[in-house]
């Protein structure tokens, strides 16, 4: 999938992704590929600006934790993000199946 | 591998030391991550190209801040607008009749209208890309001038106002009153101080932001937009096609508004004599002088005209 059509919905994917557990960039990055079925692989710096301007709007928040090896910044939703989760998927719902709906009216 | 990378990376981020920090070592911990699965060149390539990964920074940090001055020139508007209502109506102008009168106050009835108008410009931009994750890059040099003009205005009346309270503190009379003033107007000075160091480091932020495609800017487009207002106005006073109609037609509304208001506060306009007719012509056309002549000193600099 092409990176441009993607970043219109990045900050949604992010939230949701983080949603499940906090998790450090390069984590976020592996349950994006997975759960896209590989199908959404961007720039992997591309994240970080992202998950930092998540972070300043307070949707996000970071610490640093200790790892096997080195010290990792592990992002976790906030309460203002988990609201904010709500209504992208909520306006997702509303788009998709807009979209779906005039897509399955050309086809037929 | 990794190493030169993030050297280059350092070099091209135009950010505070310890942003820099920070973001060098979450990309440490990413490609450490990344190369010890599928090789350092491998793990560096798939990150980006460095150049890309500082301008994404850049942009946000931008954007943050030309949000966050916006905001505290809104504050700035809102206070000087707030101590100006104070010093016309209220009992702070009772017991200071210079701020309402002379130089003191011709500096700060103009400079409050300018304000507005170039506060009005600067929010309702804030408010048209608010919820957008990023503010538009071709966008922040119009926001900060326009942020620019309110606070240099809200400025100016500080100083007129601390310069009347200077001068005329002593023949006041009600020193609890002038007590009143004058931490009034250091409130506001604090407030624009903070609006003016906002605004510094919002261009500060907006410096390494290079804007490739400059998109025509579109003041009257960010006031209908942030007054969720779709109408279009009549095309012979456009903003857009004919500023100058617009402009006039503008100022005769400001003039008149003006000599109506003044009449009110002089007592009322009945009986309309000839004096009251000669002073409402004489204060309409000076406001609209004023109107045409700040139209043509700053609505280039403000893009509100070609």
């Amino acid at each position: 999938m092409r990176s441009e059509a993607l970043k219109g919905h990045l900050d949604g994917l992010l939230l949701a992704v983080v949603a499940e557990e906090p998790a450090h960039g390069y984590e976020i990055l592996e349950r994006l590929r997975d759960r896209s079925g590989g199908a959404f692989a961007l720039p992997e710096g591309t994240v970080y600006p992202a998950l930092h301007r998540l972070e300043g709007a307070g949707l996000l928040k970071s610490t640093w934790a200790p790892g096997a090896t080195r010290r990792r910044r592990v992002y976790a939703l906030t309460g203002k993000g988990r609201r904010a989760l709500g209504e992208r998927r909520k306006e997702w719902r509303s788009f998709s199946g807009a979209v779906e709906a005039v897509l399955a009216e050309a086809r037929a | 591998v990794i190493d030169a990378y993030l050297r280059e990376l350092a070099g091209c981020l135009e950010v505070p030391a310890r942003t820099r920090a920070r973001i060098v070592a979450e990309a440490r911990d990413h490609l450490l991550e990344s190369a010890a699965r599928h090789g350092e060149e491998q793990a560096v390539e798939s990150f980006g190209p460095p150049a890309e990964l500082a301008r994404d920074f850049h942009l946000q940090l931008a954007s943050t801040s030309a949000r966050r001055s916006s905001a505290l020139t809104a504050v700035a508007l809102a206070c000087a607008l707030v101590l100006l209502a104070l010093i016309g109506s209220g009992p702070l102008g009772d017991h200071a009749p210079w701020t309402n009168a002379g130089l003191y106050g011709l500096v700060s009835f103009f400079a409050a209208q300018v304000a507005v108008v170039a506060g009005a410009i600067g929010i309702a931009r804030w408010a048209r890309y608010r919820n957008d994750p990023l503010f538009p890059p071709e966008r922040l040099e119009d926001t900060h001038r326009a942020n620019a003009v309110a606070l240099g205005c809200i400025e100016a009346i500080v100083l007129s106002q601390a310069v009347g309270v200077v001068i005329h503190a002593g023949s006041a009379g009600d020193s609890g009153w002038t007590i009143a003033l004058t931490v009034a107007t250091a409130g506001l000075a604090v407030v624009t101080l903070a609006g003016i160091a906002g605004l510094v480091r919002a261009l500060a932020r907006s410096r390494p932001v290079t804007v490739t495609d400059q998109e025509r800017d579109d003041a009257l487009a960010d006031l209908l937009a942030a007054a969720r207002l779709s109408v279009l106005l009549p095309e012979w006073i456009d903003l857009r096609t004919h500023p100058w109609r617009f402009c006039l037609l503008f100022a005769s509304a400001c003039g008149i508004a003006a000599a109506a208001g003044h009449a009110l506060l002089d007592g009322g306009i009945a009986p309309i004599t000839a004096r009251l007719l000669l002073a409402g012509l004489a204060i309409a056309t000076i406001e609209g002088a004023a109107v045409v002549l700040a139209f043509a000193a700053l609505g280039g600099f403000l893009r509100i005209r070609a």
